[in-house]
């Protein structure tokens, strides 16, 4: 692993770290004495600090490590937890973050110039901390060290043998409870961590696990000279009592040989030594290897800092020459290793006793007993507290990081595997129909035997694919939780800033939801929660004077309704400000002044809050509701394909939902046809099916009586324009979303469909009322019905003047009224400043539309006819419009393409082709849209007159307005609509129009 | 240094004086080594030593296990000042007869 991935490694996994500590942060300012937060945050200042030092980031490891001295004190009871601390140590935490951040956006030079600034200044509050600590520890007279000796004696003992504790021996030594009581502690330094690095573990960042131990740990080997080289062991454990406490020793003697070989002035000893430091006098490793310096060539020594990660101590153990299996009991024993944090590396290990060991055991066992050393309670409840706290360190380790895109790609996959088995499926059922017939013969029945076990598998590896599906889908949906948690920071210092007190709860923190809805929702919740802090609630004063409790309640909520994930933000504050919010809509004019509050329903009132208009600072200061930005939060929303809704009651307080989608690539469909024609509607939008029989000659109904409740019915079959015989027997379903129900008819029911949703080109972006298609089983396309936007096209043909869903859905429905048009461009625009020729076609007169195409000469021919088209079944003129409307011949190119119209003239159909510089797209213009061609008609006239080039022969007429029809605009430019039936009419061209060939 | 040999009628008590230390250690280990020999129970008898560095103590150490290897009892009594405070250094004084942790009866065996 390079420095770099390490770095990143470390960036990502600090963030997750300092989000935990933020949470116990806030934890702790609620409840100060909360040992297992302190430990939390502790353990998150330990763990930056050390991986900074790792990946060489030394200005945030320095600076984590001056506050986890100023946490140490905390722990230590030398230091109270008071807001103010507490703000200082959210400040730290922030400054970490903003670090971490500037590092992984390789910021430039002024943000960091700030940034240590803010490390100046945050380190001499740290510091104050300190030195007010210290000077109130001097007071205290008994530091907690000074009961080590009494209970180190207890633990004398030199091993000769491999030995091994028993379960349930007596008396792990007093520094045991004591690991309890304070369950991680101080400086993990930096360079040992390195080390590990080094030596090639290959695991992750998380993955290392730290010894509960707060000494440190040295194992001393001298050599066989050291006696006669002048080297006293004696004399180096006095000189090392000198610099801190050896709170435990063994000495070890294991490489004495047999009598007759030994020689007594060889010297045989080792130690194992516990080494307690001042931990405020910031020793490091180098500084503890010093000490053995001048005796260095005859001893060899291994320093391990505190809390060194187990793998280090399992390294040790294997390097050390005595017996694996002793060594690390001897390391239990003083107590720098737990009983489980040596199984844990010795099965890392997979290192066994062997057998001879597990005898001797027994022997020390029993002397251990005998001695009453080891309290079985403390030992149960030590390795309880060790195992809560390993469980909380592993899991990270059962998590994936994986790349979204990989994801993606998997689940545009299995999309296609769902499809191929649908495919699948329906060939095998139509094939099944056949067989049903020759049943006769024995041939026929094995076939149909073998048949059935196809069936059979077919439904089995369906069922299989529709649990990938599901578990693919599972993977990209994370818990809202997090998000949620990251509001508590917000909540915090608002109500800090404001002097609001106010409390967070948040439910459904495990509904789950798509990654990408997640981060796109985080950004209107914020400004939602801040509104509702900044204007919802309200000053304890205030609070108290309406006879609500001092503290505001705020609550997240998030929960899966028909499909859909509601996110709930509510407040009981004082609720919104008609009043305020009416005089505003008046005063922008989205209410006419003629209307009186009254007459207004609360439910729209509140709606109008998400007005663009409405979000401008006048409104903001007289109104004591919510205001700010909300357009942005419905922007937001509606581009998720999601809705707000709003609530509120006047003292009462808040509540606004936002209904999002689950943005799923595949959807179980409802299956359903018109004639021909396959639809799927979302199945979590239907609420339920029920049929609708219209007798012959009777006209369909607008509504449907449903127990009671007049349900709005939408045609399919109007709404898409489908003409086909209508059958007897219609069907309802009804779906819903949001709040709003509306049935939808239908001819054919087909059932339950996985669909995968496929979405449109950009050609089809205006289209309104569909989400996308899906191929079916046998391979035909199915458009996906968007249930929202009907039931918006709905409320808007019903007028319907209730705004509970204020979904800005802008339906482009094809209205009764509208026309659609196909807009061309007749010439090419030769400069800026020039009118484009833009003209329409009714597209009901369009017979086809084609390329360029090659034209057959047409001698004789006036001018505006370019040449003649060859069709298959007739030859027509081609028209060149632009000539005929007396320009000069339009120039052919690449672009040009030929609208084939028709009318029907006398009985019969007409053909004429239009030649087109450019084929823009259909649109559709309604009767408000067109402005009559008479306002057209002096500049018209005028324009023709003055023309040149006009051909005398071939005058037009005086009336050229003759054959526009309208003026509309299509983007901003005039639209100049033809009158086809009019064109055809013209003397001038009836020589040229072909007839329908028989 | 000097040892005297004070033999009783079950085990045989060796009175140590003077220094323990390196110079002596190679002569000391002779001595002792083969009084160990020669008695079933032998307790060493500390109150006169004046002097004791690690190489005395890893003969201390060798005695114990050699003792214990052929099945001999070897105990160590009247510790002088200076014998303590090795024990005590390094941690070892149960490892050396201490009665409450290493009774009699096991201390024989």
């Amino acid at each position: 692993m390079s420095m770099e991935q390490l770095r990143q490694l470390f960036i990502m996994e600090s963030g997750e770290t300092l989000n935990k500590m933020e949470d116990a942060l806030l934890l702790l300012e609620n409840d100060k004495d909360n040992k297992e937060a302190l430990n939390v945050v502790f353990r998150a200042v330990h763990t930056i600090k050390g991986s900074a030092g790792i990946v060489n980031l030394s200005e945030v490891s320095q600076f984590a490590h001056g506050v986890e001295n100023l946490l140490d004190r905390v722990r230590k009871g030398q230091l109270q937890f008071d807001t103010d601390l507490i703000q200082l140590i959210l400040a730290c935490q922030d400054y970490l973050q903003n670090s971490l951040n500037a590092i992984a956006d390789d910021a430039d030079e002024d943000v960091i110039a700030s940034l240590q600034q803010q490390a100046q200044k945050l380190n001499q509050n740290i510091s104050q901390y300190l030195e007010a600590s210290e000077k109130a520890q001097s007071v205290q007279t008994q530091p907690s060290s000074e009961a080590m000796p009494d209970n180190t004696a207890k633990a004398e003992k030199i091993v000769e043998q491999p030995i091994r504790k028993e379960t349930n021996k007596p008396g792990e030594d007093k520094t045991a409870s004591e690991n309890i009581a304070v369950a991680v502690p101080p400086s993990v330094q930096a360079s040992a961590a390195t080390d590990n690095i080094v030596e090639g573990t290959s695991e992750a960042l998380s993955d290392m696990i730290a010894v509960e131990d707060e000494h440190w740990h040295i194992s001393l080997r001298f050599g066989l000279d050291a006696l006669r080289n002048g080297v006293e062991p004696l004399a180096t454990l006095d000189y090392l009592k000198q610099y801190g406490d050896i709170v435990n020793l063994t000495t070890l003697c294991e490489h004495m040989p047999l009598a007759e070989e030994m020689d007594p002035e060889n010297c045989y000893l080792g130690f194992e030594i516990a080494f307690a430091v001042d931990p405020t006098n910031n020793v490091t490793k180098a500084d503890i290897e010093a000490l053995f310096e001048l005796i260095i060539d005859d001893c060899q020594v291994q320093i391990l800092p505190p809390h060194a990660q187990l793998s280090q101590y399992i390294h040790l153990i294997q390097e050390l020459p005595e017996d694996t299996f002793m060594l690390g009991e001897i390391l239990q024993k003083i107590g720098t290793l737990t009983e489980r944090e040596l199984e844990t590396g010795l099965e890392q290990q997979d290192i066994k006793p062997a057998e001879g060991a597990v005898k001797t055991v027994r022997k020390l066992g029993e002397i251990l007993v005998d001695g009453g050393m080891v309290n079985p309670d403390v030992v149960t409840a030590a390795l309880h507290k060790q195992q809560q706290i390993k469980e909380h360190k592993i899991t990270p380790e059962s998590l994936l990081k994986i790349k979204a895109e990989k994801l993606d790609r998997l689940i545009n996959q299995v999309g296609e595997l769902v499809i191929a088995t649908a495919r699948i499926k329906t060939l095998l059922e139509t094939s099944s129909d056949t067989k049903v017939v020759d049943e006769e013969r024995e041939y026929e029945q094995q076939q149909q035997g073998q048949h059935n076990a196809l069936k059979e598998s077919v439904s089995f590896m369906s069922r299989l694919v529709e649990e990938i599906r599901n578990s693919a889908l599972g993977m990209r949906m994370v818990q809202i939780g997090s998000s949620f948690n990251r509001f508590n920071r917000l909540v915090h210092d608002l109500s800090q800033a404001q002097g609001k007190k106010i409390e967070l709860q948040i439910q459904g923190a495990d509904t789950e939801l798509d990654k990408s809805m997640v981060e796109k929702i985080h950004d209107p919740l914020m400004h939602l929660v801040r509104n509702a802090i900044d204007h919802g609630l309200e000053t304890p004063q205030q609070r108290l004077a309406q006879g609500k409790s001092e503290r505001g309640l705020l609550q997240l909520n998030a929960y899966h309704d028909a499909g859909n994930i509601v996110i709930e933000i509510s407040d009981d504050g004082q609720g919104l400000d008609r009043q305020a919010i009416f005089n505003a809509a008046v005063k922008k004019g989205i209410i006419g002044s003629e209307q009186s509050l009254e007459s207004l329903s609360e439910s729209f009132l509140d709606s109008l809050i998400f007005e663009p208009g409405l979000t401008t600072s006048s409104i903001v200061t007289s109104l004591s509701g919510r205001g700010v930005g909300m357009d942005v939060v419905q922007y937001e929303i509606t581009r998720l394909n999601g809705s707000v809704n709003i609530k509120s009651q006047t003292g009462q307080g808040t509540r606004i939902q936002m209904y999002l989608p689950l943005t799923l690539a595949i959807i179980d469909g409802f299956l359903v046809n018109i004639g021909d024609y396959a639809y799927v509607i979302p199945l979590d939008k239907v609420v339920e099916c029920a049929a609708l029989t219209v007798a012959a000659g009777e006209e369909c109904p607008d509504y449907l009586h449903l127990r009671d409740k007049g349900l709005p019915l939408l045609y399919l079959r109007k709404l898409f324009d489908i003409q086909s015989a209508l059958p007897e027997r219609q069907h309802v379903i009804v779906v819903r979303y949001g709040q709003q129900e509306i049935g939808v008819v239908v001819e054919g029911i087909q059932g339950e469909f996985q669909a995968v949703i496929k979405p449109l080109g950009a050609l089809f972006n205006d289209l309104s009322g569909i989400s996308g298609a899906t191929v079916l089983g046998n391979g035909e396309v199915a458009l996906i019905l968007d249930v929202a936007a009907l039931i918006a096209h709905v409320s808007e043909i019903k007028q319907y003047n209730s705004h509970a869903d204020v979904s800005q859905q802008t339906t482009a429905m094809v209205a009764d009224k509208s026309e659609e048009y196909l807009i061309f461009e007749l010439a090419e625009q030769l400069q800026a400043d020039q009118l484009t020729h833009r003209y329409g076609i009714p597209v009901r007169y369009i017979h086809q539309v084609m390329g360029k195409q090659r034209l057959l000469p047409a001698p004789g021919m006036p001018p505006f006819i370019s040449g003649l088209l060859n069709l298959s079944d007739a030859t027509l003129p081609v028209l060149d419009l632009y000539a005929y409307f007396g320009h000069e011949t339009a120039k052919v190119d690449q672009h040009n393409s030929l609208i084939v119209v028709e009318v029907e003239q006398d009985g019969e159909q007409v053909r004429l082709a239009l030649q087109a510089h450019h084929v823009y797209q259909v649109t559709a213009f309604d009767s408000t849209q067109i402005s009559p061609a008479t306002q057209l008609l002096e500049h018209w006239s005028e324009l023709m007159s003055t023309e040149e080039g006009f051909s005398s022969e071939y005058t037009l007429a005086s009336k050229p307005h003759y054959f526009i029809q309208g003026v509309s605009q299509f983007k901003d430019i005039p639209v100049l609509l033809l009158d086809i039936p009019e064109l055809f009419s013209r003397q001038d061209l009836s020589f040229g129009l072909t007839q329908e060939s028989t | 240094m000097q040892i005297h040999i004070e033999n009783l009628p079950n085990h045989s008590i060796l009175h140590l004086s003077g220094h323990f230390t390196l110079p002596q250690i190679k002569k000391l280990k002779s001595e002792l080594l083969e009084a160990l020999l020669q008695q079933r129970v032998l307790e060493l008898d500390l109150s006169a030593v004046a002097d004791m560095d690690s190489a005395g103590f890893q003969l201390l150490v060798l005695l114990k296990r050699e003792a214990k290897a052929h099945q001999k009892s070897l105990r160590l009594t009247g510790h002088s000042a200076a014998v303590l405070s090795v024990l005590d250094s390094y941690q070892v004084s149960a490892y050396f007869g201490d009665p409450q942790v290493l009774p009699k009866e096991v201390d024989i065996l």
